[in-house]
């Protein structure tokens, strides 16, 4: 049959268009006003369409997804520490912050400070206190250097790239702290050392965190 | 939750940062259409969970290869269909599981109704496994996944034309087996 200038076969080719939506198109919905037996193709069709619609939507095993999120965190943060760009970020960071480190303590030498810390915390806490003070008052020198060139960057993670350039910093200065501390005595050094690595650990992380949009990733 | 209002593309373009609650995201928004879709297909819910699993796995591997100019439903369910595909053409169909559809919660508290309910089901399951592959995917697609013609050619490789005859002679193969004895 033929109505509106379209024929049967055209229209029944096309009302599946008509599944689930208001309407279909225009050619189709003029034929059907006048040809019954495509009017009544187009209810049966829409009728087991809506009989489908009773199936409902199955739900997999919920420790599935959680086994998916462990995995994914896990290749996540190790292809980002094994990203090259991520280290060497980490690297110019840590190379800055030793400058930056090494030309205080130029200015300000690491006795001085230290004779410094001891007069501010002398009553407070132990003769190690102050070394530990003083290392880490030059630790926090790199604080938010990884952080600020991840920023600019745009690249998220910030914590480990923290980490990284904070890796990094202690190894490149070692050599000089340990020049710097051959007058301390060795429980003063290393005092001086572990406030050196809190400092600049523990700046780093407060910074990633600080700094908008680059603090670890929401679980 | 984060990334709830990001749209597909840009939760891919998260991932490829690196980030893990993006992959979340889109794991919440698509598991369960594409867990029905594959549960369907393959009439077996342990293989469809092993299968879903592999799918979003492939996302995160490929990750990089996805361009945003093809959208990311498309791109997953691409995915998820040729896995299916592939087991079926190693294993072929699986038998069907019974409990399949006694697992489905019913909202219905009457007894009879409950019946009724159950006894449809259990023919849109014994009707769904009269249909070929090809009509299952294409019927599957349009239905529970609630995709367009276009997109579900370009997931099975074929024309749009292909997909509506396809999608037709589907519904009128299931009303036939549904309007018998």
């Amino acid at each position: 049959m033929k109505g509106s200038g379209v024929e049967c076969h055209e229209v029944r080719d096309r009302l599946t268009e008509w599944l689930g939506a208001e309407t279909g198109p225009e050619a189709v919905r003029g034929h059907l006003v006048t040809c019954r037996a495509c009017a009544e193709e187009l209810a049966a069709l829409q009728e087991t369409w809506g009989l489908l619609g009773q199936w409902p939507g199955l739900e997999p095993d919920p420790a599935i997804g959680r086994r998916l999120q462990r995995k994914v965190r896990w290749w996540s943060l190790r292809d980002a520490v094994l990203a090259p760009e991520g280290w060497r970020a980490a690297a110019l960071a840590a190379a800055i912050g030793v400058g930056l480190s090494i030309g205080m303590s130029l200015l300000i030498p690491y006795n001085t400070l230290v004779a410094l810390c001891r007069q501010v915390v002398a009553d407070l806490v132990p003769e190690a206190g102050a070394f530990l003070l003083a290392g880490a008052a030059y630790g926090v020198m790199p604080l938010a250097l990884r952080v600020l060139i991840g920023w600019r960057r745009g690249s998220p993670g910030s914590w480990l790239g923290a980490t990284e350039a904070t890796l990094l910093f202690l190894i490149f200065l070692a050599p000089y702290v340990i020049v710097q501390c051959r007058e301390f005595a060795p429980s003063a050094a290393a005092s001086f050392v572990g406030g050196l690595a809190l400092g600049a650990l523990g700046g780093s992380l407060v910074a990633s965190r600080l700094l908008p949009g680059h603090g670890p990733e929401p679980g | 939750m984060p990334f709830r209002d990001e749209s597909d593309e840009a939760l891919m373009e998260a991932l490829r940062g690196g980030s893990a609650a993006a992959f979340q995201a889109l794991y919440e928004r698509h598991h369960r259409g594409l867990f029905t879709f594959l549960a369907r297909f393959l009439g077996d819910r342990g293989q469809a969970e092993e299968l879903l699993q592999e799918t979003f796995l492939r996302v995160y591997l490929n990750r990089d290869r996805y361009r945003p100019v093809a959208a990311f439903r498309t791109w997953l369910y691409t995915i998820a269909r040729n896995l299916a595909l592939d087991r079926l053409r190693r294993h072929g169909l699986p038998e069907a599981e019974p409990e399949f559809v006694e697992a489905i919660p019913d909202p219905d508290p009457g007894p009879l109704r409950r019946l009724e309910a159950r006894e449809t089901l259990a023919r849109l399951d014994a009707a769904l496994a009269q249909l070929t592959p090809r009509q299952r995917e294409v019927l599957l697609l349009a239905r529970y996944a609630g995709l367009s013609h276009a997109e579900i050619a370009e997931i099975t490789g074929s024309s749009p034309e292909a997909v509506r005859v396809t999608l037709h002679r589907a519904l009128r193969v299931l009303r036939r087996f549904l309007s018998g004895p």
